[in-house]
């Protein structure tokens, strides 16, 4: 299985496409925005995407999606929602393996970022969009958001085996054997925990 | 990308090497091992999805434009070793030694470094953009003149460390421990987190 990162300069967002070996067909993650570069891409890797896979809808991740199916015919694209997109896409489901482009492909919803925010495990690659990130955990809209997204990510996520690979939708790429040891944002609320834990309830 | 297969040795959890079942340390064969890993590294053109964990590198050369993409080194140690002019593509070094290394020039992207430690290494005028050094102790080396955009150097240990005439847009340095760090004529005010 190849792996080729690319950088849209358009929300900043990583883009994945992911192939056999020899070339052949391909998954594409979040094409924040589609340029020569990636085309060119798909072209040196000899990749005929078949499928695009988004972690959530925000724009930074979705916004090449247009320009993709007007070069691309007959692309299944897969999301946790239709929401603001074409009704023809297909919802995936969580926990629920899909063969995908020849790749069998496990999806996980992990809302939080965003209530539509999905995982993709492939073999030992694991998509996070931004759901995690290098040392970071997915901006959210309150505290209580970011407590159960912190417990969901620690549940399903870093549980995992310590060598499987972490390519999240923005910043660097990572292990999570490394996120368990240097994610800051993980172990800022366990310190956070014990801390109220041990306090009376003064209110 | 290198091969997910674990270790064949019960109980252990690293990789297992290219062309083996097991990992460098529970090889019958390290030699032979550790000898097809120093003519991959040092041959003519790319090494892609090559893996090979825990094993000793001493002092050698590798050929300058040489791509190494796609590839697992994590627990290695690299003793004057010279990178310089290498590229590197979506590696993972993770948890290395890295002594008296030398980084001169070297195009890095989407590598990642973590927990490694860097003693007397020196990266100066390179581009490691999108790179992961978290949680890495660089003790005496440098990263002067680099163009750091997007790299990662949260809960890292520095010290004696300067990166002097450097880009740091979007560059992570949250929770790092700094000493004596420099960042002249480099624009901190971009860092985000820090």
């Amino acid at each position: 299985m190849k792996i080729y990162p690319h950088f849209s300069v358009v929300g900043f967002c990583n883009t994945y496409v992911v192939g056999p070996d020899e070339g052949g067909d391909s998954i594409i993650i979040d094409p924040g925005h589609v340029d020569s570069p990636l085309v060119s891409l798909l072209c040196q890797a000899r990749f005929s995407p078949k499928a695009v896979l988004l972690t959530h809808t925000h724009s930074a991740h979705s916004q090449g999606l247009g320009t993709l199916e007007k070069v691309y015919d007959h692309l299944d694209v897969y999301a946790g929602s239709t929401h603001g997109l074409n009704e023809d896409h297909l919802v995936v489901e969580d926990g629920k393996s899909y063969q995908i482009a020849g790749f069998t492909v496990k999806a996980m919803h992990i809302p939080g970022h965003s209530i539509d925010s999905m995982v993709y495990v492939i073999g030992h690659a694991i998509f996070t969009g931004d759901t995690l990130e290098a040392s970071l955990v997915a901006h959210t809209s309150g505290y209580l958001e970011h407590e159960l997204l912190t417990a969901s990510i620690k549940q399903r996520l870093t549980s995992m085996d310590t060598n499987y690979l972490v390519f999240p939708g923005h910043g660097t790429i990572s292990k999570i054997g490394i996120e368990r040891l240097f994610n800051e944002d993980l172990n800022e609320l366990d310190n956070l925990k014990f801390w109220s834990a041990d306090r009376p309830n003064t209110v | 990308m290198f091969a997910f297969r674990l270790c064949a040795h019960e109980g252990c959890n690293h990789y297992a090497s290219t062309g083996s079942d097991f990992c460098f340390r529970h090889s019958q064969d390290q030699d032979a091992l550790l000898a097809q890993a120093k003519d991959r590294l040092l041959g003519q053109g790319r090494l892609d999805d090559f893996c090979v964990t825990s094993a000793i590198f001493g002092p050698m050369r590798i050929p300058e434009k040489k791509t190494i993409a796609g590839c697992n080194f994590a627990w290695c140690t690299f003793r004057r070793v010279d990178f310089s002019g290498v590229h590197f593509i979506s590696s993972f070094f993770d948890f290395c030694m890295f002594d008296q290394c030398l980084f001169h020039d070297i195009d890095c992207r989407y590598t990642v470094f973590s927990g490694s430690k860097l003693v007397h290494c020196d990266f100066s005028g390179s581009f490691i953009v999108h790179s992961n050094f978290s949680g890495i102790d660089s003790l005496s080396s440098t990263f002067n003149s680099c163009d750091l955009y997007y790299s990662n150097f949260s809960s890292s240990f520095l010290k004696d460390t300067p990166f002097e005439d450097c880009n740091l847009k979007k560059t992570n340095f949250a929770f790092s421990d700094q000493r004596r760090v420099s960042f002249r004529y480099s624009n901190p005010e971009e860092i985000i987190r820090v």
